[in-house]
């Protein structure tokens, strides 16, 4: 049984004004435990609305959400307790600091899912700031005057606090430096394979998506357009192309080098694939080369 | 939701409402809320509703729209029609019961009330409605600009006003994002004392403050940059012109106030 299953979701904002809009038009899918999800679709695709649905922010208009195997809405009132177990991470979560510590910040979401106990918090605490990776020495700063990169981590930390089974983040490098997308990126992967829960990545950049998703989800105009593995989404960049998107740059390489007759597989989205898909056709063409002499 | 409050939201369209200046729009608006004062009997009364419900099928906003602006208010329509029916009396008593009294003169005034209330409710929703913050604002700039010889500070006022206009829905959108990012870190909004829900509030309440105060900074950077040294020199990129169309809605509302006149000598008056 998959953890996550949508049936039929849909989803319209401003029902019954002159700007109402469907977002989602009956998106299926299924996503399993421990899986890590690439989300991608161009600006309003429907992404947003379809990890708030997941986490129970958003009700849907018709259609259900299964977590494992049960309705979410089933009782409205224990809305909250599926929040605790998808934890979303919004666009620029930064924005969200208040506490007066960093510490007391992070640990907003454990105390309002009912943890009390001092050595326990502490435990929380500590860990969820050691997966997003903050120093010790910052969890005593205001958040306030951390640095852009470190906020957002504080801020991923406070929602990894909450221990979800499901962490969703939605473009959580968008506006950093490279250094700190790297960062955040190789953290999400660490935490992923440290507690072996399910990740959802919502992002623009292809890149991103390639280094580290096992399957890649692309909503298109409200719709499930393709859900797939990362390879078998990558090598349809003409697909891809066709709905605003692109394939990461490796990929766009191979496909040149593809159109100007070299026998390369179009597969390839990072760059150590890259690497060995390079080596692997000068190595063949040489000692083609080799034999012709 | 938010997002439902309508009262004040513009609308945007293409109507004869909608495309009229927005100065003739403030004047023959503020014209219509003190007629509806004027009209005293059924008659009148009911030449001042029919022009109002004519005006607000014009705009082409959908009447749903306006039935929500007066859902917000529909407590104290009823309260202030209830109040004046149990205060003003009349010789003709109609129910009695213990000091309650409800005489047919109290019955018309309260009628009346809520008539003129729901009427300056739907005109006034019909200005905001079809008319842009820019526009609005624009125009009250231009109204009052005559008060600029006492000295008043009329483009910064009105400045003010549009900045502070334009800033309710990116701030209202901004405070629904930090709930949902709240809530998302399981804060409990609904339920709880008064104490605990305002306490709740703490962590909507600081977010919004900062991010008001940054764009705030971004703000008057941004208008700096593009050397914004008050009004005194500026000119207009849209300059307001009265069209045609704009005499004919003040012919038309100075017909109505001569309407609403004679009919009110034909019939006695209902209302104080």
């Amino acid at each position: 049984m998959a953890l996550i299953e949508t049936h039929d979701l849909r989803f319209v904002y401003g029902k019954g004004t002159p700007f109402e809009k469907v977002a989602l038009q009956g998106a299926n899918l299924a996503i399993n435990e421990g899986e890590f999800i690439g989300v991608i679709g161009h600006t309003g695709s429907g992404k947003s609305t379809l990890v708030q649905l997941l986490n129970g922010l958003l009700k849907p208009e018709s259609g259900q959400i299964l977590l494992n195997g049960k309705n979410i809405w089933e009782k409205p009132k224990k809305i909250r307790d599926i929040r605790f177990q998808v934890g979303l991470v919004f666009q620029y979560p930064e924005y969200q600091l208040f506490e007066e510590t960093v510490y007391r910040d992070i640990a907003f979401g454990p105390m309002n899912k009912g943890i009390k106990g001092k050595d326990e918090l502490d435990r929380i605490v500590r860990t969820a700031a050691e997966f997003a990776g903050l120093k010790e020495s910052l969890l005593e700063k205001s958040p306030f005057d951390l640095s852009g990169g470190e906020k957002r981590r504080a801020a991923i930390a406070g929602v990894i606090a909450m221990e979800p089974k499901v962490l969703i983040l939605d473009e959580p490098t968008a506006g950093l430096d490279p250094r700190g997308r790297d960062k955040i990126l190789s953290r999400i992967k660490e935490y992923r394979k440290k507690t072996g829960s399910t990740v959802l990545l919502v992002s623009h950049s292809m890149e991103d998506i390639a280094r580290v998703a096992d399957r890649v989800l692309v909503m298109n105009h409200g719709n499930v357009e393709m859900f797939d593995t990362t390879e078998n989404i990558f090598k349809q960049g003409q697909h891809l192309a066709e709905i605003g998107l692109k394939v990461p740059q490796v990929t766009q390489v191979f496909l040149e080098l593809k159109k100007l007759g070299a026998d390369v597989g179009t597969d390839v989205y990072t760059m150590d694939y890259a690497k060995n898909a390079a080596l692997q056709y000068l190595r063949g063409s040489r000692t083609e080369g080799g034999e012709a002499q | 939701m938010i997002s439902d409050i309508t009262i004040g939201q513009f609308m945007p369209g293409k109507s004869f409402i909608h495309k009229m200046d927005p100065r003739m729009k403030i004047i023959v608006m503020s014209a219509m809320i003190v007629f509806v004062f004027l009209a005293k009997n059924l008659m009148s009364m009911g030449l001042m509703t029919g022009f109002v419900f004519l005006s607000m099928l014009l705009t082409r906003v959908s009447p749903r729209m306006y039935f929500k602006g007066l859902k917000a208010i529909w407590f104290l329509v009823l309260f202030t029609a209830v109040l004046n029916m149990l205060y003003l009396r009349g010789d003709h008593v109609l129910f009695q019961w213990r000091f309650l009294t409800v005489t047919e003169e109290g019955l018309w005034q309260s009628g009346f009330i809520a008539m003129r209330l729901v009427l300056i409710i739907i005109i006034s929703a019909m200005l905001t409605y079809t008319t842009s913050p820019t526009d609005l604002t624009a125009a009250i700039e231009r109204l009052l600009s005559p008060l600029k010889l006492f000295r008043v500070p009329v483009h910064e006022l009105a400045m003010m006003m549009t900045i502070a206009l334009r800033f309710i829905p990116t701030l209202l959108e901004e405070t629904e994002k930090i709930m949902n990012a709240q809530k998302a870190r399981g804060a409990d909004l609904e339920s709880g004392g008064m104490l605990k829900r305002a306490k709740a509030l703490i962590p909507i309440l600081i977010p919004l403050f900062i991010s008001a105060f940054r764009r705030a900074f971004e703000l008057a950077t941004a208008m700096d940059c593009r050397c914004y040294t008050g009004g005194k020199g500026r000119t207009r990129l849209n300059v307001l012109r009265y069209k045609f169309r704009d005499v004919f809605a003040f012919l038309l509302v100075a017909g109505l106030c001569a309407g609403i006149i004679y009919l009110n000598t034909l019939a006695p008056a209902l209302v104080r």
